[in-house]
């Protein structure tokens, strides 16, 4: 795909709450709030600037608020702004993000908040939970029949496995080191020093899957504000811009698929993103990557995807600790899914937001790599990599 | 929908209710995309609320294939533009998607890819098999999501199996109905 929009559309700022199981008296609306107001502060901009909010939240079973936008931008004040919500599954915080670089590249706005949030962690049952996430791959087919995300996740890389090779001792690596990334992330949800015999001794909950192959569910919130650069404040570090965006779809169900071990979506997408950034090897020429780790396996998957590793290559390329924070690629830094958290509507926002503040050089001490980065990669998916969304951001002097 | 608010403000609660009241194991909160629960189910600031849903579900065009799955038989769906063959059906399965032709498949296939299952089916739907699969049934182009009993867990890849029928024990949702044990 050809670049047919303005590549002068930057993420300025942005913020969000710990991702967490809250249960400390606060509400989404206190979350939406904190996040949101911060990413305006962090930007640099007046809330007079925003003139349209772009919410994003999975499900409305999660916060019994259907149509949360015009609530979200009234809580900060922003009630006269056009308003809309982006759903797309676990890719619903970068569709939003998607959503704001289109309206403004496009000139229907100048300044665009998006706000991400999920309250999946502490509202509902875990039972009550499992069944509605059930109902996010084909409902009445698979989610009706007892189908869960791990099993279909378990499924598809079992398949990986059998074709590949790939093996859990490899995947387990990514567990573990998404959770030590996220112990420099004030954010994160589940900070953990584990090994691989850890991940490999915890209990099975699908196989391969085991417990601490598998991610967390958080409550949490995350806003960044995205604008074209002449919006962009006068301040002492790089503007970060959307240099690329692609977005495609797989069938719903891993059965009606050609090869349901591959993340075909997450490669045109990543495809598209790329030509638009003028990438020709993601592998050679990305920095870093936040992408989108529901699961240890799948984020070997999503590599491989990505371009960032070979074909059935990504599990020994993550045992050899290529995607290390000190190996030639880092990879969730703030710790993924695994280490940070999943509150699906936020995730794909708080990448921005982690992306743009590790090209600018100023994301978490001890997270932040001593080498200075040109171009990360955000990448999110719904189901099981259903909805791709992935991004490539580039500082700019 | 019926909400039913069981409990009133925080200053209205009683220590019970606050903390210690047991959860029962349906009630805990989700941790994990894993099946990890919580019993330190304190409760914050707020009210606990019941929704219950009463959803009257619709075949519609899937009907043909549920109402086969009762029965025990594979009833797929040919393409009669492209003539591929789903089961699962695809009333739509390309872009020149032409009219459906239902067609009942032997019902026999071989597992793909499997994992271990358990826990419980939605809706009351009681246990879950012991196995989940994707199974590539014979005649059908795509795979089939269906539990697999019969092989004390996973079922391994390869292994051939059979569509069974409930019988006089109908499941709260057809779906549940795709259930399939070594042939």
């Amino acid at each position: 795909m050809t670049n047919p929009v303005s590549s002068d559309v930057c993420v300025l700022g942005g913020s969000a709450v710990r991702f967490a199981r809250r249960r400390d008296g606060s509400s989404w609306r206190d979350w939406v709030r904190e996040a949101g107001l911060g990413a305006i502060e962090d930007a640099g901009v007046e809330a007079r600037d925003v003139d349209a909010v772009v919410v994003a939240t999975e499900s409305d079973f999660f916060s019994l608020q259907i149509a949360p936008a015009p609530v979200v931008a009234a809580e900060l004040g922003l009630d006269r702004c056009e308003t809309m919500r982006a759903e797309n599954g676990g890719a619903s915080g970068a569709t939003a993000v998607r959503a704001a670089h289109a309206l403004v590249a496009s000139g229907l706005a100048r300044c665009v908040l998006v706000v991400g949030f999920e309250t999946v962690a502490s509202h509902l049952g875990g039972d009550d939970v499992r069944m509605l996430y059930g109902m996010s791959f084909d409902a009445e087919i698979e989610g009706f029949a007892g189908a869960t995300p791990v099993a279909l996740y378990a499924l598809s890389m079992r398949m990986h496995m059998s074709r590949h090779g790939t093996t859990a001792e490899q995947f387990a690596t990514v567990a573990a080191r998404n959770r030590a990334n996220a112990c420099a992330n004030p954010l994160a949800h589940k900070p953990m020093r584990i090994n691989v015999s850890d991940v490999l001794a915890s209990p099975v909950v699908a196989l391969p899957y085991r417990r601490l192959d598998c991610s967390l569910l958080s409550d949490g919130a995350a806003a960044v504000v995205v604008a074209g650069a002449s919006r962009a404040p006068r301040i002492e570090r790089p503007r970060v811009r959307i240099a690329g965006s692609g977005a495609a779809t797989d069938c719903p169900r891993l059965g009606d698929r050609m090869r349901p071990e591959r993340f075909d979506a997450k490669a045109r997408a990543a495809r598209d993103a790329c030509a638009m950034a003028g990438v020709r090897s993601a592998a050679d020429e990305i920095d870093c990557a936040e992408v989108y780790d529901a699961f240890s396996g799948a984020e070997v998957q999503a590599l491989e995807a990505l371009g960032l590793a070979p074909e059935g290559a990504g599990g020994a390329a993550c045992e050899a600790g290529e995607f290390d924070r000190d190996g030639r690629l880092p990879v969730n830094l703030s710790g993924g899914l695994l280490g940070q958290g999943g509150a699906p509507g936020a995730t794909g926002v708080v990448q921005a937001m982690t992306v743009q503040r590790l090209l600018e050089g100023r994301y978490f001490e001890g997270a932040q790599p001593p080498r200075p980065l040109r171009r990360g990669i955000v990448d999110t998916h719904g189901g099981v990599c259903t909805s791709a969304v992935v991004q490539v951001f580039e500082a700019v002097e | 929908m019926r909400v039913r608010r069981e409990s009133g403000n925080p200053p209205a609660w009683t220590a019970e209710q606050r903390n210690e009241r047991p959860v029962p194991a349906n009630r805990q909160t989700g941790d994990s995309n894993g099946s990890e629960t919580l019993s330190d189910a304190r409760r914050p600031a707020g009210s606990t609320i019941e929704v219950a849903l009463r959803y009257d579900h619709v075949l519609g065009v899937l009907a043909p294939y549920f109402e086969g799955l009762l029965a025990g038989r594979a009833v797929a769906s040919t393409c009669t533009d492209c003539g591929r063959t789903w089961f699962p059906p695809r009333p739509g399965c390309c872009s020149r998607s032409g009219p459906v032709r239902w067609i009942t498949l032997a019902g026999t296939g071989r597992v793909v890819a499997g994992t271990s299952g358990g826990g419980a089916l939605p809706f009351g739907g009681g246990p879950a098999g012991k196995g989940l699969a994707l199974v590539a049934l014979d005649g059908a182009d795509n795979l089939a999501l269906g539990w697999v009993d019969g092989f004390g867990g996973a079922p391994p890849e390869g292994a051939r199996v059979r569509l069974v029928t409930t019988g006089d024990c109908a499941p709260p949702h057809p779906a549940q109905a795709a259930r399939y044990v070594p042939e």
